[in-house]
């Protein structure tokens, strides 16, 4: 394959022409909103449709679109199928989101949770796990964009980037969390509706029996189910799925915006619709091999294979997809690690005096914030969107156990929190050091599961949960 | 609103300009003698192999074979689009011979050998089952701590 599916500036016109719908949108919907907290949790009011769109969209991400091929062309078929496995972190979190409603009805952030569960020293811990989470998250997503558009396209690698990062920030910056979800719910349809036809289109084109002898014959361990390095990445997989939702304010702010009784139905449908999509999205790159495709980088090989067997049109169909996931996540990561920066390090230990007026203003300079501090990692493609991902497995991986045993158990005492987050996180990362990427999420969440499991046995704390309903000093 | 927008418009007219220059990005400096670099071993099966010494409008294969020799040319792998790079993925257990062909000239690249050496089944299973009994441990877990609460919840409206 020689050419690219599309021409670089159809690939730019297409971002413009849904650059400036997002934008437009986004300014519509939030040209009504007067509060921080209308900004930062869309007034708590979001309903069934809504909310399992939103959580199925955001969960659609680089991830899906371009991670599971990638994955899938390393590990073959249990790429992915242990990808889809990531669904278990939304229909887990269905039980904990419905918890968090309860127990903070006037939280911002999954920052307040720590902080008033656990303490001080545990907050910090979460805070550092939780922005280098937010930020190889947000890095990876630049970069997906600036990969897809180079892909398909051939266009270079940084004006894809910046593109797409400029239009998310933009419509962020407008809309805030209402203009998220609402966009969310438009790219959720567009993002079922174009892959749904991919599928449809892949498995009338391309011949399954030839796809088979060729991977038989050439690639034999994409289709060995007892390949080394796929059984371990399985599980890894799923705990770094898990510790993703279950710290991530990315969820714990859709909870808290979620109308009460919404939140478990809304994770629970989300986590179900997500389920078959890297199903989908990885079986197009066991294509690769047989359609003569081999990507320069991993990362490429999905929308690489879509476009090649799908023709011009289809490159159209799976750009606008794979654009339309990516923006589902990275305005949704925006807004929460936003809100993260302004309630819990802005509101809470800056100015606790601030005003909901300043705290809007906070808000929005924090997004811009973010969006050029992303801008400036994303600019040396330092490695692979698989790699980076995996890095932060370590770290988030170690807030699992904390996390669901601090909101049901009440004896758990801050400083095994902490240390189970410390702990996990340090041998995680030498696990990934040492041993490979596969092991990252799984050593973490191990270390961190022993240390809370003493935490819960020698604690002698019987935590008040009213303590968590925190009321607002705000003048 | 107005400004507004023509000012992301300006914005994105400015990217759109640069899309002008860019196609000299993904195209490498020409240089003399074709060469091929690579993993040395590999534990996965999948590694990227990079040529150098190719000008932007020619093109190259990677020829694979399982001796030094090329006796027989096993399979052969074109790059995407202008790239110098490629990925491979899937391989078993064993020593392989690559080398590159310039497609114009058919002058040969260095010869890169790799060998490909997984990792040992008990390993991985041992690392699969501590996966499963940690999974479970947090299902059984999250199942007792959810019921606990729903009960606890419930008993205030009945006492």
């Amino acid at each position: 394959m020689d050419e690219f599916a599309l021409d670089a500036r159809v690939g730019f016109a297409i971002i413009v022409v849904f650059g400036l719908a997002w934008i437009t949108f986004g300014w519509f919907l939030g040209r009504k909103t007067t509060t921080h907290e209308e900004f930062a949790l869309a007034g708590r009011n979001v309903g069934f449709a809504f909310a399992s769109a939103t959580a199925m969209a955001t969960w659609v991400t680089s991830n899906t679109t371009l991670v599971a091929p990638e994955l899938t062309f390393q590990f073959g078929l249990w790429g992915m199928v242990g990808y889809s496995f990531a669904a278990l972190g939304l229909i887990l979190f269905a039980p904990i989101s419905a918890r968090i409603k309860t127990l903070l009805p006037n939280g911002y952030t999954s920052g307040d949770f720590i902080r008033l569960r656990f303490g001080f020293t545990a907050w910090c811990f979460f805070m550092v796990i939780s922005f280098v989470y937010a930020l190889g998250w947000l890095v990876s997503l630049g970069m997906a964009g600036g990969i897809l558009l180079q892909a398909l396209s051939g266009l270079d690698y940084h004006i894809g980037m910046s593109a797409i990062l400029f239009i998310c920030v933009l419509y962020t910056l407008f809309g805030g969390l209402r203009a998220v979800i609402a966009t969310d719910f438009i790219q959720a349809l567009i993002i079922i509706t174009g892959v749904v036809l991919v599928a449809v289109l892949l498995l009338t084109n391309v011949g399954m029996p030839e796809i088979h002898q060729n991977l038989a014959d050439h690639h034999p361990r994409l289709l060995d189910l007892l390949f080394p390095a796929a059984i371990m990445f399985l599980f890894n997989n799923i705990f770094f799925g898990l510790g993703e939702i279950f710290h991530s304010n990315v969820w714990w702010s859709r909870a808290l915006a979620f109308k009460q009784k919404v939140a478990f139905r809304a994770f629970l449908t989300g986590g179900l619709l997500w389920l078959p999509i890297p199903i989908v999205t990885g079986f197009v790159a066991l294509a690769a091999p047989q359609l003569g495709i081999f990507p320069s980088s991993p990362d490429m090989v999905g929308p690489t294979v879509a476009a090649a067997v799908l023709g011009t049109a289809g490159a159209v169909v799976v750009f606008i997809v794979v654009f339309s996931a990516l923006a589902s996540s990275l305005d949704s990561l925006l807004a929460a690690t936003s809100d993260l920066l302004t309630r819990d390090i802005y509101h809470k230990h800056l100015n606790r005096k601030a005003n909901d007026k300043t705290l809007f203003r906070a808000n929005r300079i924090a997004i811009a914030g973010l969006g050029v501090v992303t801008w400036i990692l994303c600019l040396p493609q330092i490695t692979t969107l698989a790699a980076l991902l995996n890095f932060t497995g370590a770290f988030v991986a170690s807030t699992i156990w904390p996390i669901v045993v601090g909101l049901y158990q009440p004896r758990l005492e801050g400083k095994y929190a902490a240390g189970a987050m410390a702990a996990g996180t340090l041998c995680g990362l030498a696990g990934y050091f040492l041993i490979g990427f596969y092991v990252a999420a799984l050593t973490a969440c191990l270390v961190s599961a022993v240390i809370t499991a003493i935490g819960v046995y020698m604690s002698k704390n019987h935590f008040d949960w009213d303590l968590l309903n925190e009321k607002e000093h705000t003048e | 609103m107005q400004k507004l927008l023509f000012g992301i418009l300006v914005v994105m007219s400015t990217l759109g300009s640069g899309l002008l220059l860019s196609g000299a990005a993904l195209a490498d400096t020409a240089q003399s003698g074709l060469t091929l670099q690579g993993p040395d071993k590999v534990r996965e099966g999948y590694f990227q192999l990079r040529v150098d010494g190719v000008a932007e409008e020619d093109t190259f294969v990677i020829e694979l074979a399982s001796s030094a020799q090329f006796a027989t040319v096993e399979n052969t792998f074109a790059p995407l689009g202008a790239f110098r790079q490629l990925s491979l993925s899937g391989f078993d257990d064993g020593r392989y011979y690559f080398r590159a062909v310039h497609s114009g000239t058919g002058e040969y690249s260095n010869i890169h050998q790799l060998d490909v050496v997984h990792y040992p089944l008990w390993q991985a299973l041992s690392l699969f089952v501590l996966g499963a009994l940690l999974f479970i441990s947090l299902l059984v877990t999250m199942l007792i701590l959810t019921r606990r609460a729903a009960r606890n919840h419930k008993e205030p409206r009945h006492g």
